[in-house]
């Protein structure tokens, strides 16, 4: 049976959950985000259609929280293997809308670091899991993403 | 309800979600980035989504799409189609890069439909207009019912 190499990181930040900054949503951040995709649905452009389907205004489009994960503050495994990092996968799962006006706070946290050997070669995963809570407490997202290392 | 709202009465496993067929530029790619509250992706740094130059560097034919920008189009390929449905999960694996300036469908199929929750699971796409999918993964939204 083959053996996956050992990777070379800091297994300190191994499961270490790591606040991030609190960002006030911004109501034209969520406008220009549905602009850059070409968004069309109602509920993340307009506050009456928002607010007529049981809405308090427009929010943002689910994938929104990616825009928020950069501020998260991910824990730096700083894995020394490779020169070049790949996203190459993640997971949203949405629980609370995202309305303007909001202020939404992260907690991250590094869940995996782990080797794979292919026809291409070695190739190391990082795997972190962000979770994302609006001004009440509620959990509103969770997302995990996947970085390549090769 | 919207006169357009989707019921779970109405869908069945096998149906096609109406894909969406795009062509993103670098521009679209820097105004997505624009958006973010906090970006590192800032057009004044040389990256391999806003400069040729860098995404040949890093061994790309040119520039490609974010992730994060795949995943906001499948999204968005949901949402439009889904009317008054609750967005549930995205869970996708990039298998290859995506680029920009090529024609690109993103579309979804129905795979599985449970009634007593309202839920639908989806297989979700991002493909060349021929070829093998760059984006592949499954999704799950919450539909209204005719029953309330």
């Amino acid at each position: 049976m083959a053996t996956e190499p050992t990777i070379d990181y800091d297994r300190s930040v191994l499961g270490k959950e790591v606040p991030g900054e609190t960002i006030r949503i911004d109501r034209e951040k969520i406008l220009a985000y549905g602009a850059a995709i070409g968004e069309t649905n109602p509920l993340f452009l307009d506050d009456a259609a928002a607010i007529q389907a049981g809405y308090k205004s427009l929010m943002a489009p689910p994938s929104y929280i990616n825009a928020l994960i950069l501020s998260s503050g991910r824990p730096d495994p700083k894995v020394n293997f490779g020169t070049l990092s790949f996203h190459s996968g993640q997971a949203i799962e949405t629980y609370q809308p995202i309305y303007p006006e909001d202020s939404i706070s992260t907690t991250s946290s590094l869940e995996d670091v782990y080797a794979k050997t292919g026809r291409s070669g070695t190739m190391v995963f990082i795997v972190w899991k962000t979770e994302l809570f609006n001004q009440a407490g509620e959990l509103v997202a969770i997302a995990r993403e996947s970085f390549v290392r090769r | 309800m919207p006169s357009n709202t989707l019921y779970i009465e109405n869908v069945d496993i096998g149906d096609e979600v109406p894909e969406l067929v795009t062509t993103v530029s670098m521009d679209q790619v820097t105004a997505f980035f624009a958006s973010y509250p906090r970006s590192n992706n800032s057009p004044d740094r040389p990256s391999r989504f806003n400069s040729d130059e860098q995404a040949k560097k890093e061994g790309l034919a040119g520039p490609i799409i974010p992730g994060v920008m795949s995943m906001a189009l499948i999204t968005k390929v949901l949402t439009d189609w889904g009317i008054g449905a609750k967005f549930k999960l995205l869970d996708a694996i990039f298998r290859q890069v995506v680029p920009q300036e090529e024609q690109i469908r993103a579309y979804a199929v129905i795979t599985d439909k449970d009634e007593e929750s309202n839920t639908i699971e989806l297989d979700v796409y991002i493909e060349p207009m021929d070829g093998q999918p760059y984006v592949r993964g499954r999704a799950s939204m919450e539909l209204v019912s005719k029953a309330g």
